[in-house]
């Protein structure tokens, strides 16, 4: 007999075992259960920083316009620049 | 469904080779996923090879803000789950902790695999308050000789067993050529051929002792919970 033919143990039925969603605070969206970990973890998260700088070299009166757009309608500097990227590309 | 997380905050502790083969083993009789946290992506490569249980399907996890959604998606399909987590001290971890029904704490036996398993032992034990259950764990030894252990071996060994406290598998993981070649040969240790890899019946002998295990302790964990209720 080779060993790939080799019969598998029988752990008995597996049945017991059945998909269902996990019992860890099953009603919590996934935000509330990631909260509830970062409150007590002392493991610190290893992930980079989705968040950049981007250091603007412009003419004053540029940068003034451009401040003042922003806010204007209340946008972060990264958002406002979003929304002129997006109309950029649109054309 | 159960999810059975595999951690040790150091890299070599055994935590990918273990996983894969409680994955193959209880693929034979179930539906597995495998969900690889591991950033060099062992077994995500792996599973690219041939021979993989056609019960088993492995997942790429994205990222720690991922980690959550992967493994309730994959509990809703499968009978196991099995999360190879990545060797470092990492909130990805405790995230994958806080969703377990067991985990599993490999270690080889030596003095900076254990510093790491108790550092795991430490965070899980913060995890569960925070998830306010109990998350049973158990240290697995790996890469273990069958025979003529070192002093090194026992002295650590020995002190994780006269522990009451920090459990442990009676079943080792041995040091196998045939747990090495899976990674090259593709499969579980079942699909291996004595003819290329020498005691393969050893190897599945250990394998299915440590799946049997696991199955062991998952089910007496739920049957206390059972009582509890």
């Amino acid at each position: 007999m080779t060993d790939s033919a080799r019969k598998a143990l029988d752990f008995g039925s597996l049945d017991d075992f059945q998909p269902s969603r996990p019992i860890a605070r099953p009603e919590a969206s996934v935000d509330e259960q990631r909260r509830v970990v970062d409150r007590a973890s002392a493991f610190p998260s290893r992930e980079a920083d989705a968040e950049g700088q981007l250091n603007i070299r412009a003419p004053n009166d540029m940068l003034t316009r451009f401040k003042a757009a922003a806010k204007k309608e209340r946008y972060t500097y990264g958002a406002f620049l979003e929304i002129l990227l997006d109309r950029y590309e649109k054309g | 469904m159960a999810v059975v997380t595999f951690a040790n905050s150091k890299g070599g502790s055994g935590k990918t080779t273990s996983a894969l083969i409680l994955a193959c083993e209880l693929a034979e009789h179930a539906s597995v996923c495998l969900i690889d946290a591991d950033p060099r992506r062992p077994l995500t490569t792996w599973s690219t090879l041939p021979g993989k249980p056609k019960r088993l399907t492995v997942v790429t996890n994205a990222s720690e803000k991922t980690i959550l959604d992967e493994i309730d998606a994959a509990s809703a399909d499968n009978q196991f789950v099995i999360v190879d987590l990545e060797g470092t001290a990492s909130r990805l971890t405790s995230y994958a902790i806080s969703q377990s029904d067991l985990v599993v704490i490999p270690m080889k036996e030596q003095q900076q695999d254990a510093l790491a398993a108790i550092d795991v032992i430490q965070e899980l034990k913060r995890d569960m308050k925070a998830v306010r259950r109990d998350i049973p764990f158990a240290v697995l030894f790996t890469q273990t000789r069958v025979v003529a252990k070192s002093r090194t071996a026992r002295f650590v060994s020995g002190q994780f067993k006269a522990n009451e406290k920090t459990p442990v598998f009676a079943t080792e993981i041995h040091d196998r050529d045939a747990y090495s070649a899976l990674f090259s040969v593709g499969g579980g240790p079942r699909g291996l051929s004595a003819k290329d890899v020498n005691n393969v019946e050893a190897a599945v002998r250990n394998a299915a002792d440590f799946a049997a295990e696991v199955v062991t302790m998952l089910r007496s964990h739920s049957a206390g919970q059972k009582r509890v209720a």
